[in-house]
């Protein structure tokens, strides 16, 4: 299998198809890895793999971790809380100290759009985006990819709806950077409010009803509403989101018979889903969550070999 | 008494639409006169051939953050001086957010005493238009125009109030200072890191629109038709803000405004790569609105063209994209991206210097500088206008490395630099 050659992982935007057919195809076999009753390869024995999360996260690291440990990388792991950076020190000090104990690849999650592309132009480790800000999330979208391909055996011609907070999701860029590239047809929803004036040129559909997205979609990606993130004025109250865009059972029913339900998580249960939706048969919610584990490993492993060829 | 000739060089003057090879006099420090053939009686002046080079009015630049004092690390008034000597600029105007702010007749002092102790290029202090710059009370204009201030500012935000705006420009008629401001609506700007447009969806980076910059200047110039003071808004940079600054215009309201060399060159591409040297307020907008805006030069509709020199070291500079401080230093590649812009054909020739001369010299209400009229200041540089160069910052006199232009090809190199009738070098 030929394996893509990339120096780091700062986004989606750019790859090219046959990149992202190649990870998708690793991490198939790297699936297959997590289902053995010994979890664990040797393939990055002695390369260590550093986890940097300056923005709190749970699920994108706690899979990172995993996916390390299965290929047998020595990983440490710091927290905005515990590193330097709460004692005033910049990210660039705090990465040039990381890079002096030589990992081969830093994975960074930050608040910042760019921060991963501000480290991999000024340390020699691999940087993975694991989420900066509103940009991008690439291993997100290579997992959601994966489990499309899984279910309906492709990508090209799909129809994908995306619904909710366009504007500040990087998983929303992230997916439609990769599923364009792969021929998929996108479609986004969600109030004005979510979506940015001109966002069409980025080769998608927009609508503001819900209803018109699902019409024929044979995916469904609902965005977490995330507070922490927003203003109090991009929507009235959660009661009135979930009214207007929340996908319900009744909803679905617009999409294809064979449709798929997508979430990244964490759900907002009873505001952008309702829970016998995210619970029923077409959600593939916690499959998700397993092939992130599978699309991570590949990411690590063609990073480290492609480092190895540099050396 | 001392006299100066310029000669052999083509003299370039936008006040009077001179361009032509001709012989340039001085007199102690002031003009003479442009002349064909030199009269009787100058014979034993010192001459400075110019053969093959623009002899032109010196740069003036309205808006320059000279650093000092306050972050001294970033420039003084040393460096800043030098690096507008290198650049081609003989007055540079400084803007009142130093630290402290110029608010008080002792900052106003200062810089007037270190510029003269540097004994450089003319630095001309612009006061605040309201203490600490907080948009409260009225700072002492007054006071500080009689200590020597050209000119009240809001610094780099828009007034947010609109009454305390109409008592600014009232208050500034009544002392007959000029008045400077930016357009910009906090509500639809504040944390906001480049502009709303494709690259901003592609980033996903907190984004100014257009409109924020339109709506702030309507509502500013008709406050100020109503205080019947003229205003400047400085670094404007849309295509939507042009076409409300028409209307404005035939309307018979009083308002100029100067953009940025930068305005002029990048698109908002250019943010793509997460340099912080791109981070600059307003942020760089689209393709479209560099082309409206190099227009508007042709067209007459901007007067001025202001570096906005704003160093800033790595410490505001080497960090994520949105913690970084905005911000370009400008006064060492204004000329020569101007230049490269003429020879581009992208900017009339005469238009685009009197941006940087009279242009100026006239919102500033002065009739001394920016123009080789007799009596004025003799204030000029001598330029060889065709040789292309690499803008290294390490090469410039700046203090600081945030240059937007690096690694770009310009065009122009300022030779000799005269200020008041002396050879100013950098020192």
């Amino acid at each position: 299998m030929e394996l893509p050659s990339m120096r780091h992982l700062l986004g989606l935007e750019g790859v090219p198809e046959k990149d992202i057919d190649g990870l998708l195809n690793l991490a198939v076999r790297m699936k297959e890895i997590g289902e053995r009753p010994v979890k664990k390869v040797p393939s990055l024995r002695g390369k260590t793999v550093c986890h940097f999360f300056v923005e709190p996260s749970t699920r994108t690291r706690t899979s990172f971790e995993v996916a390390a440990k299965r290929l047998s990388a020595d990983t440490l792991s710091l927290s905005a809380s515990t590193s330097a950076l709460k004692k005033g020190e910049t990210l660039l000090d705090t990465a040039h100290n990381l890079q002096a104990m030589a990992p081969d690849i830093l994975v960074l999650r930050h608040s910042a759009a760019g921060a991963p592309h501000l480290l991999s132009r000024n340390i020699k480790a691999a940087v993975v985006n694991a989420g900066d800000g509103s940009h991008e999330h690439p291993t997100q979208a290579l997992l959601d990819m994966m489990t499309i391909r899984e279910h309906l055996g492709r990508l090209k011609g799909l129809n994908v709806v995306i619904v909710g907070d366009i504007a500040h999701s990087r998983v929303a860029r992230s997916n439609i950077f990769g599923l364009r590239t792969m021929g998929a047809n996108v479609r986004l929803c969600g109030p004005a409010t979510m979506l940015t004036p001109g966002i069409e040129a980025m080769g998608v559909d927009v609508t503001h009803r819900i209803d018109h997205a699902l019409e024929g979609a044979d995916v469904v990606m609902m965005l977490r509403i995330q507070k922490e993130r927003m203003g109090n004025d991009l929507f009235p109250s959660d009661r009135e989101y979930f009214q207007q865009y929340g996908l319900t059972r009744k909803r679905l029913g617009l999409a294809k018979s064979n449709v798929l339900v997508m979430h990244p998580g964490p759900i907002n249960r009873g505001v952008e889903i309702a829970p016998d939706v995210a619970d029923g048969a077409e959600s593939v919610i916690l499959e998700q969550v397993t092939n992130g584990v599978a699309v991570r490993m590949a990411v690590l492993y063609v990073l480290a070999s492609r480092n190895e060829e540099i050396e | 008494m001392s006299r100066l000739v310029i000669t052999g060089g083509t003299v370039l003057d936008p006040a009077s639409g001179l361009n032509a090879p001709t012989t340039l006099l001085i007199e102690n420090d002031t003009i003479h006169g442009v002349v064909t053939e030199i009269p009787k009686g100058w014979d034993d002046a010192e001459t400075i051939d110019a053969t093959g080079r623009w002899v032109m009015p010196g740069l003036i630049c309205l808006r320059t953050h000279v650093g000092e004092p306050g972050t001294e690390w970033k420039e003084d008034i040393e460096s800043v001086s030098n690096a507008a000597i290198a650049g081609g600029f003989t007055t540079v105007c400084a803007t009142p957010n130093t630290d402290p702010i110029n608010d008080v007749r002792a900052v106003t002092k200062q810089l007037l005493a270190r510029s003269e102790q540097v004994n450089g290029v003319r630095i001309l202090p612009i006061v605040a238009d309201t203490r600490r710059l907080a948009g409260g009370t009225l700072a002492e204009m007054g006071d500080l125009k009689d200590a020597g201030c050209v000119a009240v500012s809001s610094g780099d935000k828009a007034i947010p109030n609109a009454q305390l705006l109409r008592r600014v420009l009232e208050y500034a008629r009544s002392i007959e200072i000029p008045f400077f401001t930016v357009a910009r609506d906090d509500s639809m700007s504040r944390g906001t890191v480049m502009h709303e447009g494709h690259v901003s969806n592609r980033l996903g980076m907190h984004a100014m629109p257009s409109e924020a910059e339109v709506i702030s200047l309507f509502r500013d110039a008709t406050i100020s038709g109503l205080a019947q003071w003229p205003i400047h808004i400085q670094k404007i940079s849309t295509r939507a803000t042009l076409n409300t600054l028409r209307q404005l215009r035939e309307s018979g309201l009083n308002v100029t405004v100067d953009i940025t060399p930068h305005h002029l060159w990048f698109n908002d591409e250019v943010t793509s790569h997460f340099d912080t040297d791109t981070r600059v307020e307003p942020p760089l907008r689209s393709q479209d609105d560099v082309t409206a805006c190099r227009e508007a030069i042709a067209e007459g509709l901007i007067q001025a063209i202001a570096t906005d020199h704003c160093p800033q070291s790595s410490v505001e500079k080497a960090v994520e994209y949105a913690y970084a401080e905005p911000g370009t230093t400008g006064l060492e590649t204004t000329l020569a991206a101007v230049l490269d812009l003429v020879h581009q054909k992208h900017l009339p020739l005469m238009q685009a210097l009197s941006c940087l001369t009279v242009g100026p010299a006239d919102i500033l209400g002065r009739q001394d500088l920016g123009r080789l009229s007799k009596g004025a200041s003799a204030d000029v540089i001598i330029v060889d206008s065709d040789t292309p160069f690499r803008a290294e910052s390490v090469r410039m006199q700046s203090k600081s490395r945030n240059c937007i232009f690096e690694g770009v090809s310009l065009t122009g190199v300022v030779e000799t630099t005269i200020v008041k009738g002396k050879v100013v070098a950098v020192s």
